[in-house]
């Protein structure tokens, strides 16, 4: 992670911190706390986040766990939390629809990657947007964007 | 500027440094940018408010552990799990952008 940069964190990483002997969890850990007090994520982050922790509950594959909704909620909404951007820029979709027709994408790695282009670069003024995922094909799309990756 | 701090906060920031391929006294005045912000780099989370970029969480449950409790909390509840349950999230995410069905 570049020391003068706006992080824009993707839900994969956010995930892959979650439990402490998952895939890949120490470098997500370390990533994002580099990214201290620089970190930001489109707000719907926090709907996919939410949604892949009730599937994995539902598949059975987790099981309850509250301390687990708590570290979300520090993550989300405590004092030390991600930014989050709304994903209301009215260039977005345009944006998206471009990346869609350039890329092997899905909607949602457009959008992300699109915030990443448009609202994560306003706030990022003269600072570059690095793009933090886990998901590799998401980042090479990212970084055929333009955008510098940190891929976990 | 600073002078004089602790001798394990300096190695702790020394060694931070290091492993970022920076010098100290730039680790340090980046970290003091990023929190404080200067002319022209307000702090982000006060510049995304300015710029009306900042949305609001989701209501997320809190609790009132301390660190160490809930990381012992987390711990037991980890010993519990089936094997394979610690990429479980990570897999339902993959799937859920893939369209892929997951029960």
């Amino acid at each position: 992670m570049p020391a003068r940069a706006l992080a824009y964190i993707d839900a994969s990483l956010i995930v892959r911190t979650l439990m402490f002997d998952e895939h890949a969890h120490a470098q997500a850990t370390d990533a994002l706390a580099a990214a201290a007090g620089r970190a930001a994520t489109w707000a719907v982050t926090q709907v996919e986040t939410a949604c892949a922790v009730s599937a994995a509950r539902r598949a059975k594959r987790i099981g309850p766990h509250a301390a687990l909704d708590a570290d979300l909620g520090a993550m989300f909404a405590g004092p030390e939390a991600l930014m989050l951007l709304p994903g209301t820029d009215p260039a977005l979709v345009d944006v998206a629809m471009g990346v869609a027709s350039r890329r092997r994408v899905r909607a949602l790695d457009a959008m992300h990657i699109a915030v990443a282009l448009v609202e994560a670069k306003r706030l990022a003024a003269d600072w570059p947007v690095v793009f933090v995922t886990a998901d590799r094909e998401q980042g090479r799309a990212a970084k055929a964007e333009g955008l510098r990756v940190v891929a976990v | 500027m600073i002078t004089r701090v602790s001798e394990s906060l300096h190695a702790l920031a020394r060694d931070e440094a290091a492993r970022r391929g920076q010098s100290l006294n730039d680790f340090v005045t980046d970290a003091i940018v990023v929190a404080l912000g200067d002319a022209d780099h307000p702090p982000f989370r006060a510049r995304a408010a300015a710029l009306g970029l900042l949305a609001a969480p989701g209501e997320w449950p809190v609790d009132d552990l301390t660190p160490e409790q809930r990381e012992q909390r987390r711990r037991e509840w980890m010993s519990r799990q089936p094997a394979g349950a610690a990429d479980a999230v990570f897999e339902a995410l993959m799937a859920d952008r893939r369209g892929e069905p997951w029960p």
